[in-house]
């Protein structure tokens, strides 16, 4: 496993808004992990050289492929880590569907930080029993 | 038994229903003036009747020469009415020929109201009875007649010229009829009464006067006259009747019903349609009032002003009501009208039609309602819109500054601080915040710019923003692999 022989954390932050991309990276960055932006979900398919994710942060709303289409193309693309969704609008309908997909967590785009971390923790870091 | 006696009363009450019937047309419609110069010639010549049967049982030359002066009055009143009568009647003739006829005779019959004078005899010498046929008998004066008499039949004569000259001048303008029938009989009678009352007076026949008799080629004449005015006035009838059931007709088809109103009289013609309109039974009278209790309370003042300003200056009456029925129902009322006026401008009467356009009235208001409903859904939707474009354009500046400052927070925990990252995570926050900023100050300038409309509009992404830069930006991000 990636995170076993490097001892990386490799999270992967799709999101158009640049902004968010780049505030997201450095709070990951800062908190001992490491971040990979892509801009759409086209992006990070069609990237060939991408690590083994432990953990996924997807934006709902993204131009191109919805965040939410792009989990139910992660298992035929050979990806198989947990997915947390962050919107910028939360709208029930879109919330039912994230939560029906088996999603490790749902966001709003201006929720904490640190909540969003604790949930990629949850799903990254192994049991004690493992270790 | 005299058959005189009765003769002459039967000539009399046949002039006096001629003239009856002449007075109450005459008062009744026009042409007045000339009905009742009629009518005033045809009871004069009743009370010549008169005249003449006293004359025929005078019992004394003095009897007699008192009748006289009433005959004179009496023929000039005919003379005179008759030449006013042609004269309006016909509408023709020369005036001075009209005025010198009655003028004349009026100069010469003066004379029986001298003292002790009759324009007729000088002198009266006796009466003598005579018999005639039936074993009737009557007066004749026998004396010697006044020459300056002349001056009366000079003035019949200038009156026969008067009437033959208006009925040929009434003839060649094209009332051949009346020309014809009216001027042809006065003559006869003039010739015929004027000729028989000189000889009588001249001594040469001694017979009654037949004034009267000679007037009844007068009164069939007019009888004739009067029944084809009757006639026409009864086929004309029939036509509007007609005229004014087919208008019904075709006015109801079209949903219109026609009315005029009477402004001086207050009275209200409809036709049928109009009162089914109005929900008012065809028995009833109508009249201003009565129309305005019709409509609905909130209406009629407005209605009221629309007659009053249509009376007033020139301009239609044009207004839109409601009528409330009898069963409580409100029917929407178009009324269009017009104003007639007389020769002085005043206002005689107001025609006009009403049409049924409480359909329209309906769809008008369904329509409104219908729009009111879709401006407050397009409120609802826009006020939707614009809150998640709010939350959408505000959440991802503000979701950025809170990560960069969770961000900040943790690197100024680590042994050795990245100042580097820490420089350019507040300088990403100051321009997070003036992006925040500047969505809201576009937001406040859109609704400040105008009022409200249900328009989607795009939400717009801050310019600068060009793909390629992104994409840069982000793809550095895999080289931290």
């Amino acid at each position: 496993m990636a995170t076993s022989n490097s001892g990386r954390t490799y999270v992967a932050v799709v999101d158009d808004n640049e902004n968010l991309c780049r505030s997201f990276a450095r709070l990951l960055r800062a908190a001992g992990m490491h971040p990979i932006t892509y801009a759409s979900a086209e992006a990070l398919l069609a990237d060939p050289q991408h690590p083994r994710f432990d953990c996924l942060v997807l934006d709902i709303q993204l131009p191109g492929m919805s965040g939410l289409e792009l989990q139910k193309q992660l298992a035929p693309a050979g990806i198989a880590a947990p997915a947390i969704f962050i919107t910028a609008h939360d709208d029930p309908q879109a919330r039912e569907q994230a939560y029906a997909s088996g999603c490790a967590g749902y966001f709003r785009k201006s929720d904490s930080g640190s909540e969003v971390l604790e949930a990629i923790r949850r799903v990254v870091v192994p049991p004690p029993a493992l270790q | 038994m005299n058959w005189i006696t009765v003769a002459w009363p039967m000539v009399a009450a046949a002039s006096l229903t001629l003239g009856l019937i002449n007075l109450s047309i005459g008062v009744a419609q026009p042409p007045r003036a000339a009905r009742l110069l009629f009518s005033l010639n045809a009871f004069s010549v009743a009370c010549i009747a008169g005249v003449e049967l006293a004359l025929m049982r005078a019992d004394s030359p003095a009897h007699f020469a008192a009748i006289l002066p009433w005959g004179s009055v009496v023929s000039w009143v005919i003379i005179a009415s008759l030449a006013a009568f042609i004269w309006v009647f016909f509408d023709s003739g020369n005036k001075w020929l009209a005025l010198a006829g009655p003028g004349l005779f009026a100069v010469a019959r003066m004379y029986d109201f001298g003292p002790g004078s009759s324009i007729h005899y000088l002198k009266i010498t006796g009466l003598r009875t005579v018999e005639t046929f039936g074993g009737a008998t009557y007066k004749v004066a026998e004396g010697v007649p006044n020459p300056w008499n002349a001056i009366s039949y000079l003035g019949v004569l200038v009156l026969l010229v008067f009437v033959v000259d208006a009925s040929v001048r009434l003839w060649r303008r094209g009332g051949r009829r009346r020309a014809a029938v009216v001027g042809g009989s006065v003559t006869f009678t003039i010739l015929a009464a004027g000729a028989h009352g000189a000889l009588i007076e001249s001594g040469i026949v001694q017979t009654p006067y037949l004034i009267s008799w000679a007037y009844l080629a007068i009164l069939v004449a007019m009888g004739y006259e009067l029944n084809a005015d009757v006639i026409a006035a009864v086929e004309l009838g029939r036509q509007v009747q007609e005229g004014e059931r087919r208008m019904d007709l075709a006015s109801g088809a079209a949903g219109l019903g026609m009315w005029t109103w009477d402004i001086a009289r207050d009275t209200i013609w409809a036709t049928s349609k109009t009162r089914s309109l109005f929900g008012i039974p065809e028995s009833e009278g109508l009249s201003l009032p009565r129309f305005m209790s019709a409509l609905h309370s909130d209406d009629r003042d407005a209605v009221r002003q629309a007659i009053e300003i249509s009376l007033a200056t020139d301009r239609d009456y044009d207004v839109e009501y409601r009528v409330r029925l009898p069963d409580g129902q409100i029917r929407w009322i178009a009324a269009r009208g017009r104003a007639e006026r007389d020769s002085a401008g005043n206002p005689v009467l107001m025609r006009g039609v009403v049409l049924d356009i409480s359909a329209r009235r309906r769809s008008e208001l369904e329509l409104q309602q219908l729009q009111g409903q879709l401006a407050h859904v397009g409120r609802v939707s826009m006020m939707g819109q614009l809150a998640s474009a709010l939350a959408h354009e505000l959440s991802q500046p503000l979701g950025a500054i809170l990560r960069n400052a969770e961000a900040a927070e943790l690197f100024l925990q680590h042994e050795v601080p990245d100042l580097d990252e820490l420089r350019a995570i507040l300088a990403d926050i100051r321009a997070d915040n003036q992006r925040a900023g500047d969505v809201i100050e576009r937001l406040r300038g859109m609704l400040k710019r105008r009022s409200i409309e249900p328009r989607a509009l795009a939400v717009g992404r801050p310019a600068g923003r060009g793909r390629g830069a992104h994409a840069r930006e982000c793809g550095r991000a895999p080289g931290h692999a």
